[in-house]
């Protein structure tokens, strides 16, 4: 794995690649990447179904404090969550695989998610919405299989 | 005393009428949209937001529960609806239309958890439950041990950690490409596979706890399907056995899980519910299993037709809340998409 202390430098500047070999490690890379997070981002997911979507989201909650387990929210499409953190106040996490229609996402109030400042968003199955997605603030993360079934290929694009 | 129930949670929308008649349910109607032939007056196209469906079904929805029932709109003395959990836009609909009911006829208005509701739908059956007893609900978006007081208390002591059980089977289904909803058919394809013919690790059963985790399971099945694709095996030949192997895992974990919960903590009845309840091989199981260790225990799973989202189960629900004198008010209800137990 690499160096991610530049990490915000990569994201402004560049695509980046991430190897993981383990789940526990699609969590620690989510948790370095939030590090580089102010609130206010939206991290848009893309991979197949059993890449770890949901472990990188469970990384990312655990770095924000969040008390309560993170579940899939592939039925109800979006759930938030309150943090434990300083400056982010809340995650949002949402889930497009069941979705058969951008705008039903908006009537869930996706709006008011977007543009607060404290918040964090987070999108599984992004590649459904991409149309939709704001130009600003967005770090597109794809996971993929690696060369061994264990391993996963990670990248970070904005 | 006829009570009005109407349930919008996620894709379904229905209504239905009980009657209650010394403590005795009699089920006039419980009407599920998809059952209901509406004409198509939008020209047959069928919208694709679940919210727009649910307005345009509710209302004939209602209509159709009231003349299946054989009764008229003013002899109803209660409404109830679910708040939640579920999708906003959706439970907004029923909401909405209930507390409309409830103010025009001037009839107490009841709030209902849908959740705990799909236990509460055994007591259609008119059996006698004893309590404190122990729910197991599986759906699509829960998957739940909870300890039941009585039919107004509950308290979560296992949930899923990541994916719930339906969604695992829709997941696979998806893997497989076996269309929507996976339930139903893997079950299906189970009956001709063998369940033994792929040796899929059972998540979590043996951790003390009571949680599940199924996202592994899903995963672990795409694991296999990669790898007999490079062996260039014929995956079609393999999918009732990968189904039946995948659902026999599935069942394990949810059967091991209850009877620990079952072992810690003593009860006098065991309730299943919710969608995945309809599945014949975790009935099977967990009958079998529990009569065997706990004999005196009365097992009380829910008839087919009230394992899926129903309104008929939310009619119950509300019949509890109406003893204990816990009415809603029409000008502050809110639907609640995250409503906890």
């Amino acid at each position: 794995m690499q160096n991610l202390s530049a990490l915000t430098h990569i994201l402004k500047y560049n695509m980046s690649t991430f190897n993981s070999k383990s789940p526990t490690q699609t969590q620690t890379i989510a948790k370095q990447i939030a590090n580089s997070l102010s609130g206010g981002e939206i991290l848009a997911l893309s991979g197949d179904l059993g890449v770890g979507k949901t472990e990188f989201t469970k990384g990312l909650a655990k770095y924000l404090k969040i008390k309560e387990s993170i579940t899939s929210p592939t039925f109800v499409l979006l759930k938030p969550y309150q943090t434990s953190h300083k400056k982010i106040k809340t995650l949002v996490h949402i889930d497009c695989y069941r979705l058969e229609n951008t705008e039903e996402l908006f009537e869930l109030g996706l709006n008011e998610y977007l543009s607060d400042p404290y918040t964090i968003t987070i999108i599984e199955w992004a590649d459904k919405i991409k149309n939709a997605l704001p130009k600003k603030n967005v770090l597109y993360v794809n996971l993929k299989l690696g060369k061994n079934k264990f391993e996963r290929s990670i990248t970070l694009k904005n | 005393m006829k009570i009005l129930a109407i349930e919008t949670s996620c894709d379904e929308t229905s209504a239905s009428i009980l009657e209650i008649k010394n403590g005795r349910f009699n089920l006039l109607s419980n009407i599920v949209s998809s059952q209901v032939k509406i004409h198509a007056r939008y020209g047959g196209i069928v919208p694709e937001v679940a919210a727009r469906k649910q307005i345009e079904d509710v209302v004939p929805v209602i209509n159709e529960s009231i003349k299946k029932a054989k009764i008229k709109l003013s002899d109803i003395d209660y409404f109830a609806v679910t708040q939640g959990p579920g999708l906003v836009t959706s439970l907004t609909v029923g909401v909405e239309a209930t507390k409309t009911l409830s103010v025009l006829l001037k009839k107490p208005l009841i709030s209902v958890n849908h959740v705990t509701a799909h236990l509460l739908a055994n007591h259609l059956s008119n059996h006698k439950i004893k309590y404190p007893a122990l729910g197991l609900i599986v759906s699509g978006g829960h998957t739940l041990l909870v300890l039941i007081k009585n039919e107004s208390t509950f308290k979560i002591i296992g949930t899923t950690q990541d994916d719930a059980v339906g969604e695992a089977f829709d997941k696979v289904a998806k893997i497989l490409n076996l269309g929507y909803p996976g339930g139903p058919i893997i079950s299906h394809l189970a009956e001709k596979g063998d369940p033994n013919k792929y040796k899929f690790a059972r998540p979590m059963i043996s951790q003390k706890n009571l949680d599940f985790s199924f996202s592994g399971l899903k995963t672990a099945v795409l694991y296999l399907v990669q790898d007999l694709k490079k062996k260039k095996i014929n995956i079609k030949k393999e999918i009732p056995h990968i189904s039946a192997s995948f659902q026999a895992a599935a069942v394990d974990v949810l059967v091991s899980k209850t009877l620990r919960a079952l072992r810690q903590h003593k009860v006098k009845s065991f309730l299943l519910g919710g969608g995945v309840s309809a599945n014949q091989a975790l009935r099977d199981k967990l009958k079998q299993k529990i009569n065997s260790e706990f004999t005196d225990l009365d097992i009380f799973i829910p008839e087919l037709k009230f394992t899926g989202d129903n309104a008929a189960m939310i009619a119950v629900a509300s019949y509890f809340k109406i003893k204990d004198k816990k009415f809603a008010d029409a000008k502050s209800l809110r639907s609640d998409p995250h409503l906890k137990i």
